[in-house]
């Protein structure tokens, strides 16, 4: 009995690290600690809750604690949080790397996550209970859209601050990373008011469903990425900063205009698919930028070399923004196949790959960065995080082909041939139910991660307590 | 250094283009005057979170049909009584469409016959043949 609770206890509760060697991150960059944590948990949380919403959605009469359109909205809006704060923390934390500076305030910094942190919990119970505000991405309730625009408004002011009180401001890096941040909120702050007409309404929404994403938080991404790489030592830092304005500048003059290829159906004029599709091309270019120099890193990094397992996050990250961002994007941009493809399960297939795969796991990178980087891994940990690389990548990859080949059948059944669109839904079905295996599989994934990571930061406090407990 | 500067006065640039844009190709709807009746149409719409199943202009869920056109194409008596006793909806068995009371009924219909009349340049797309039309059964 109790070799069978010590086997268990192994199983928890291995021991992930060997030894912490001595501390070297500033007191600013550990708060950038829980935005790190807090990603992995909710990666933990909206796995689940989306398996579950997927199966929901084939068996409706499934005893469910939460509505459809309550757990679609708790998904979706968690899809933008999580990656927000990761964002958030891993801006933090680069900035304080790049400019080896501390930051302007950071109390402000600890205590602006426990802020975001109340104010994400507070917007999915609203959600959860059915208090929503109806906007596909933007369903919280309206004071908790100023309470978030405060705390984005805050951690650009920080920045700022930082940035001024250090005399930085030009230095690539800080003025990327300055830019994003002030352009999150600039491009929020049009989004939470109502609006009667949905042409207007949906407009403004894509400023924030698409520009948060390939703009602002993008270029946040894209720096901590860079920066990223030069910590790993495996691209050298004044590359890295030529390749970071090259890629920030191509990222945000074809990412603004690329909005267009949201504004082909919408009530807008015609000029929107000319501009929109050419710009979409074109932002395949800093894909490819980044894919080269992700293969350049593989290629040039030296023998016997362990790298930390950031380096496997981005690399998916670059494969998925490849697959997904650039060829799916590239072929839905083409107006003539959007025209059959709009509000198809297409759509899903490209918003998972943009938004977890290539967005998500470079947010993943980061963080994992931040948690483990003073530490030395147990093989323990390293072959469980493996292991659930291997899954959220495999698990993703079914549910998006599922996703493909059910918006293909929509397009052609629906669109093309014109049968009903109940139909050919129940003709989804296997696909459907075999992107929930997908998701489960995904799901199983970021759980074992946020379990691991959950340990791997708990693991030294219960230490603490156990040894002041046993004297 | 330079490059910086370089950046910044392109992302200005750009912002200020792409502003412009926005506007120019909003101008003409903002001008429009919608009856109060379906503004209070599309607060329905939003409170019960309608898009989360439902496209409207294609965008939103992907578990039933897109509203876009539907006032064009089924009248509006059956739609308010879908709405007020709404049936099982496949392929559930015991699971109903959420209802609405009439007077909402009517509001959230006024708005999707407002919305039925937003140009979206080519969208919905025609089948390819004529031989099987849109809401055959």
């Amino acid at each position: 009995m109790l070799v069978l609770l010590k086997m268990i206890k192994k199983l928890f509760f291995p021991r992930r690290y060997q030894e912490k060697t001595t501390g070297q991150d500033t007191p600013s960059q550990k708060a950038a600690y829980p935005y790190a944590l807090a990603t992995f948990l909710f990666l933990g949380l909206q796995g689940i809750l989306a398996t579950a919403g997927s199966l929901h959605l084939i068996f409706p009469d499934l005893p469910a604690p939460l509505t459809f359109a309550s757990g679609r909205a708790m998904h979706l809006n968690l899809s933008i949080f999580w990656p927000l704060l990761g964002v958030i923390g891993g801006a933090y934390y680069f900035l304080v790397e790049a400019t080896d500076r501390e930051l302007y305030s950071i109390r402000l910094a600890g205590w602006g996550f426990w802020y975001l942190l109340g104010t994400g919990l507070a917007i999915l119970g609203f959600l959860a209970l059915g208090k929503t505000d109806g906007r596909e991405y933007l369903e919280a309730p309206f004071f908790l859209k100023i309470a978030v625009l405060i705390g984005l408004l805050v951690f650009a002011f920080n920045l700022l601050a930082t940035a001024i009180q250090n005399r930085v401001v030009v230095q690539p890096e800080v003025v990327v990373i300055l830019s994003a941040a002030l352009l999150s909120p600039l491009l929020y702050l049009p989004t939470i008011f109502f609006v009667s007409h949905p042409t207007v309404d949906d407009v403004l929404r894509f400023l924030v469903v698409h520009l948060w994403e390939e703009g602002s938080l993008e270029l946040l991404a894209t720096t901590i990425g860079a920066a990223l790489l030069a910590s790993l030592k495996v691209a050298g830092r004044q590359k890295v900063k030529r390749l970071l304005l090259w890629e920030a500048g191509l990222v945000l003059t074809s990412g603004f205009i690329a909005t267009g290829h949201h504004y082909y159906w919408i009530g807008t004029p015609d000029f929107w698919k000319v501009i929109g599709s050419v710009a979409s091309g074109l932002q395949v270019v800093p894909v490819v930028l980044l894919a080269l120099t992700a293969w350049q890193t593989t290629a040039n990094r030296p023998r016997n070399f362990t790298p930390n397992l950031a380096l496997y996050f981005f690399y998916a990250s670059v494969f998925w923004n490849v697959v997904g961002a650039g060829l799916l994007g590239f072929l839905l941009a083409i107006p003539t196949f959007n025209r059959y493809a709009h509000g198809t399960y297409f759509t899903s297939a490209h918003a998972h790959m943009a938004l977890f795969g290539f967005f998500g796991f470079l947010v993943l990178a980061s963080s994992y960065f931040i948690l483990t980087r003073r530490r030395r891994l147990s093989p323990t940990h390293v072959r469980r995080i493996k292991l659930s690389l291997v899954m959220l990548n495999s698990g993703l990859a079914l549910m998006v082909a599922c996703l493909i080949i059910a918006g293909f059948l929509q397009s052609y059944l629906w669109r093309g041939l014109g049968m009903d669109f109940t139909q050919v839904h129940l003709l989804l079905t296997p696909y459907l139910l075999l992107r929930t295996v997908g998701g489960a599989i995904f799901a199983a994934g970021g759980f074992l991660l946020a379990w691991e990571m959950v340990s791997l930061v708990l693991k030294p406090w219960l230490a603490l307590l156990l040894s002041s407990g046993e004297p | 250094m330079r490059a910086a500067w370089l950046y910044l006065a392109a992302i200005v640039i750009f912002l200020a283009i792409f502003t412009g844009a926005i506007y120019f190709s909003i101008r003409s709807v903002l001008e429009e005057t919608w009856p109060r009746e379906a503004v209070a149409g599309k607060k329905i719409w939003q409170e019960n979170g309608c898009v989360e199943c439902h496209t409207l202009l294609g965008n939103g869920g992907y578990a039933a049909v897109d509203l876009t056109r539907i006032t064009a194409t089924t009248g509006r008596e059956e739609l308010v009584t879908f709405l007020t006793q709404p049936p099982v909806m496949r392929p559930a068995r015991r699971q109903r469409h959420p209802a609405l009371d009439r007077e909402e009924a009517e509001r959230l219909l006024d708005y999707l016959e407002q919305v039925s009349k937003i140009d979206t340049r080519g969208w919905p797309p025609p089948p390819f043949t004529r031989t099987n039309p849109a809401q055959g059964e």
